[in-house]
C-alpha cells in the first residue's frame, strides 16, 4: 500500500494483481467506530457487450454549492447506468482557475472530487465504478505547455499523484485503468 | 486501454502536461497500429479537433486537428470523444475536413457535465446537434452476428424533458475482423503432432464477422479444399500437406498457413483376430486408419452368406477399434467370413478372414477309437472302460512340426468333461501317430457327447495346425 499527501486527504492505493475476469470481489475497510463495504468488477476476457460513459468538466468555481450538488446529480445518474466503467475526459477539478489559486481552493477543489467521486459514483449495489481520466487544462498548474517533447509531469502533481497515474519521466503507458476506492 | 479484444480506448494529453506533438504523436500512431485488430479504436482527449463553442483555429485545437486526426483517418478511427467547449456536441461524419457519410468520424463532447456551460456555436459545417445542457455519453458496445455496434447515447441528467438523437455506428474495421480471424483460425481434428486422423477435415469458409475463407492445398489429392482427406495408399509415404487460408473482407486480406501430415494406410494387415474356441468368443481389433473412416462396420456371414452377426462403431479417441461377440452355434467347424469395412466404402476397404483357420500344415489322415492299443475299432464311447484313440498325421511342410494332439470329451450342455492330450514330433513331409486315452467316464449320460480332436503347435499360442474334428460319443463316425 502507498500513501500520499498531496491535498488535505491521504490518498492510499493498493495494487491487487492475479484476479479473475468477470468476477465480483469484495472489499472491507474496518474504520474506528464502524467498516465500509463495497465491491468491485472485474472486466470480462472477451465480453459481448459493454456499457461505459463518457463525461468531461467536472469542475467548477470555487466551492460552489450548487455546482457540488450538480456533480454529484450527475455522477449518480452516470452510476445508474450501470456502466463498466467511465472516462473523464478531462478536468476534474479547478487547480489552475484565476483569482482563486491559492492552496486551499486547489485542496477543496481536488478533495472535493475524491470525496463525491467516493459518495456517488457508485451502483445502487454497492458496486465502485472505475475511472479512466485524461487530463484537461484545469487538471495542472498551467492549462498549456509549450511546444516540447518531454512530458511535464511538475504541471500536474494532484492529477498524477492523487489518481496514483503510472506515468515515469518521458514515458506514458498506455495502459490506464483505476479502480476508484475513493478513500478520501 | 483494451476492454476486451474489441474495445481500445486511447487516452491522450492533449498539451496540458505533455505536448501533443512530435513523441506523444508518435506514440499515438504506434498505438493506433498495434490495435489494428480491435473492432473499435476510440481516442479520447480533452481537446477535440472540431470544437464548437471556441475558434477553430485555436493553436491546441489545430494542433490536434493537424497531428492527430490524420492518423485516426488513416488506422480506422470511427469515433472521438473530447470536452473543453462546456456544451454538448456531435458533429457530422467527418474525413478530410469535410462531411463523408461513407467513412467519416464522428466527433462527441464537448464537456459540460458538471462546469458553467456555453452556448454552441450551430452554424458551424461539422455540427450535427449541439446544446447548452450538462451532459455525458452512455456508449454501449455489443456483438451483433456478423459485425459489431457502438450504440451512443446522449445524457442529460438534469434536464430529462430533453432528448437528443441517440445514434449508432457499425464496425468497418475490416482489417481487425481479418487479423482476429486469422488469431483464432485452427484446424481440428489433428493431434498434437498436426497428424490428421479422420478422412474430413472442416476447413471453414466464414470467420469472425462475414470475413470469408478460402483454401489452397499443395497436395489436393490428399486433403482437397473441401477438408476431403484421401490417405496414401498402404506402403506409400506419408505427406505433410500445406493448407493455406486466405481470409478476406472488403480490400482487407491475410493469409494463415497449416502443416498437416497425412499418414499412409496402414493397410489391413493392421487389424488382429483371435478365436478362443472353447467359449466360441471372438476378438478382432485394429486400427481405424486403414480405413480411412470415423465408422467401422463388422459383418460376420456364414459360407451361405447368412449373417452371424453385424455391428457398427465409431472411432474412440485412439483410433482404434475392437469387436468382441460370441458364435452361438457349435458350428465352429464351419468356414465364417468377416467382413470389415468403413460405411459407404466400396470393397478396397474391407477386408476378409475366417474364423476357421483353415490349418493345413498337418493333415489328420485317420483316427481310430478302440478299446485296447491297437484294439478292435468301437462305434462308440465305453463309459466303464478306457477309449483308445490313435491319430494317424501327415506333415504338408518341409519342417519338423512338434503337434500338440488334444481330444476333449464334452457333455450335452458343452461342458468339458475330460480332456487328454499327446505331444508328437512330425518330421518334414513325413508321417506321424499320436495315441490318447479316454479314462472311464463312470455316471455320465454318454447319449448326447460328444468328443473334438485338435492338432495344436501348443496349449498356451493355441494355433491350429490342422482342422478340428469332431464325433458323437455314442456315435464314433466323424
Amino acid at each position: 500500500m502507498e500513501s500520499s499527501e498531496g491535498t488535505t486527504a491521504w490518498i492510499n492505493s493498493v495494487k491487487l494483481t492475479g484476479l479473475t475476469p468477470g468476477t465480483e470481489y469484495y472489499v472491507i475497510i474496518p474504520h474506528e467506530t464502524n467498516e465500509e463495504r463495497f465491491k468491485f468488477r472485474t472486466a470480462l476476457e472477451n465480453p459481448e457487450k459493454v456499457v461505459f460513459i463518457a463525461a468531461s468538466g467536472l469542475h467548477f468555481n470555487g466551492t460552489d454549492n450548487k455546482g457540488r450538488e450538480r456533480r454529484r446529480t450527475v455522477m449518480k445518474a452516470m452510476a445508474e447506468e450501470n456502466p463498466d466503467f467511465v472516462i473523464l475526459v478531462g478536468d476534474l477539478w479547478y487547480h489552475n482557475n484565476s483569482g482563486v489559486n491559492d492552496n486551499d481552493t486547489i485542496n477543496a477543489s481536488v478533495d472535493g472530487f475524491f470525496d463525491d467521486l467516493h459518495q456517488a459514483l457508485i451502483t445502487s449495489d454497492g458496486r465502485r465504478i472505475p475511472v479512466v481520466p485524461v487530463e484537461g487544462n484545469h487538471d495542472g498548474k498551467t492549462s498549456f505547455v509549450q511546444a516540447g517533447p518531454t512530458l511535464v509531469i511538475e504541471n500536474a502533481p494532484f492529477f498524477i499523484t492523487d489518481l496514483n497515474f503510472p506515468v515515469k519521466e518521458n514515458v506514458i503507458k498506455k495502459d490506464v485503468m483505476f479502480c476508484n476506492m475513493g478513500l478520501t | 486501454m483494451q476492454y476486451g479484444p474489441d474495445l481500445t480506448l486511447i487516452g491522450l494529453n492533449s498539451g496540458h502536461s505533455a505536448d501533443s506533438q512530435g513523441n506523444h504523436t508518435a506514440w499515438l500512431e504506434q498505438t493506433l497500429q498495434q490495435y489494428q485488430s480491435s473492432e473499435w479504436i476510440i481516442p479520447f482527449h480533452h481537446v477535440g479537433p472540431y470544437p464548437c463553442y471556441r475558434s477553430f483555429n485555436e493553436s491546441y485545437e489545430t494542433r490536434v486537428r493537424t497531428n492527430w486526426v490524420p492518423l485516426y483517418e488513416q488506422y480506422g478511427v470511427n469515433l472521438v470523444i473530447s470536452g473543453h467547449d462546456h456544451v454538448y456536441k456531435r458533429t457530422y461524419p467527418i474525413r478530410n475536413n469535410q462531411i463523408d457519410y461513407e467513412n467519416g468520424i464522428v466527433y462527441i463532447g464537448d464537456g459540460g457535465s458538471v462546469v458553467a456551460l456555453r452556448e454552441p456555436d450551430l452554424s458551424r459545417w461539422y455540427v450535427f446537434e449541439a446544446a447548452k445542457e450538462y451532459n455525458f455519453f452512455k456508449l454501449t458496445m455489443t456483438q451483433e452476428s456478423g459485425y459489431s455496434m457502438l450504440y451512443v447515447e446522449p445524457m442529460f441528467p438534469l434536464n430529462e424533458s430533453l432528448v437528443a438523437t441517440p445514434f449508432y455506428l457499425i464496425s468497418k474495421n475490416d482489417m481487425g475482423d481479418v487479423i482476429r480471424t486469422e488469431k483464432e483460425l485452427t484446424l481440428s481434428g489433428l493431434n498434437d503432432e498436426g497428424v490428421v486422423f479422420a478422412n474430413f477435415i472442416n476447413l471453414p469458409t466464414k470467420g469472425l464477422r462475414n470475413t470469408n475463407i478460402t483454401w489452397q492445398s499443395s497436395h489436393p489429392d490428399i486433403i482437397a479444399v473441401d477438408g476431403t482427406v484421401n490417405r496414401p495408399k498402404s506402403g506409400g509415404e506419408n505427406v505433410i500437406v500445406t493448407l493455406t487460408a486466405t481470409i478476406t473482407k472488403g480490400e482487407a486480406s491475410v493469409t494463415k498457413e497449416f502443416k498437416v501430415k497425412v499418414l499412409a494406410s496402414t493397410g489391413p494387415e493392421g487389424i488382429g483376430m483371435w478365436v478362443n474356441k472353447d467359449t466360441k468368443e471372438v476378438l478382432i481389433k485394429g486400427d481405424y486408419e486403414f480405413l480411412g473412416s470415423n465408422e467401422i462396420a463388422l459383418l460376420v456371414m456364414d459360407k451361405e452368406g447368412n449373417i452371424k452377426y453385424v455391428h457398427q462403431k465409431s472411432r474412440d479417441a485412439f483410433g482404434q477399434f475392437q469387436f468382441n461377440f460370441k458364435i452361438r452355434e457349435d458350428n465352429m467347424g464351419e468356414e465364417y467370413v468377416v467382413q470389415i469395412g468403413a460405411r459407404g466404402r466400396e470393397i478396397p476397404y474391407e477386408t476378409k478372414f475366417y474364423l476357421t483357420t483353415a490349418a493345413t500344415d498337418i493333415m489328420v489322415d485317420s483316427v481310430v477309437f478302440s478299446d485296447a492299443l491297437n484294439g478292435q475299432p468301437i462305434e462308440r464311447l465305453m463309459p466303464d472302460r478306457n477309449t483308445y484313440i490313435h491319430v494317424s498325421m501327415v506333415n504338408n511342410t518341409e519342417e519338423n512340426i512338434d503337434a500338440l494332439i488334444i481330444a476333449v470329451l464334452y457333455d450335452s450342455n458343452n461342458r468339458v468333461i475330460k480332456m487328454v492330450m499327446d505331444k508328437e514330433n512330425v518330421a518334414g513331409n513325413g508321417s506321424g501317430n499320436a495315441y490318447l486315452v479316454i479314462p472311464p467316464v463312470d455316471g455320465s449320460n454318454l447319449e448326447e457327447c460328444f468328443i473334438k480332436l485338435f492338432v495344436w503347435d501348443g496349449v498356451d499360442s493355441m494355433k491350429a495346425l490342422a482342422e478340428r474334428k469332431m464325433y458323437n460319443a455314442t456315435n464314433l463316425t466323424e
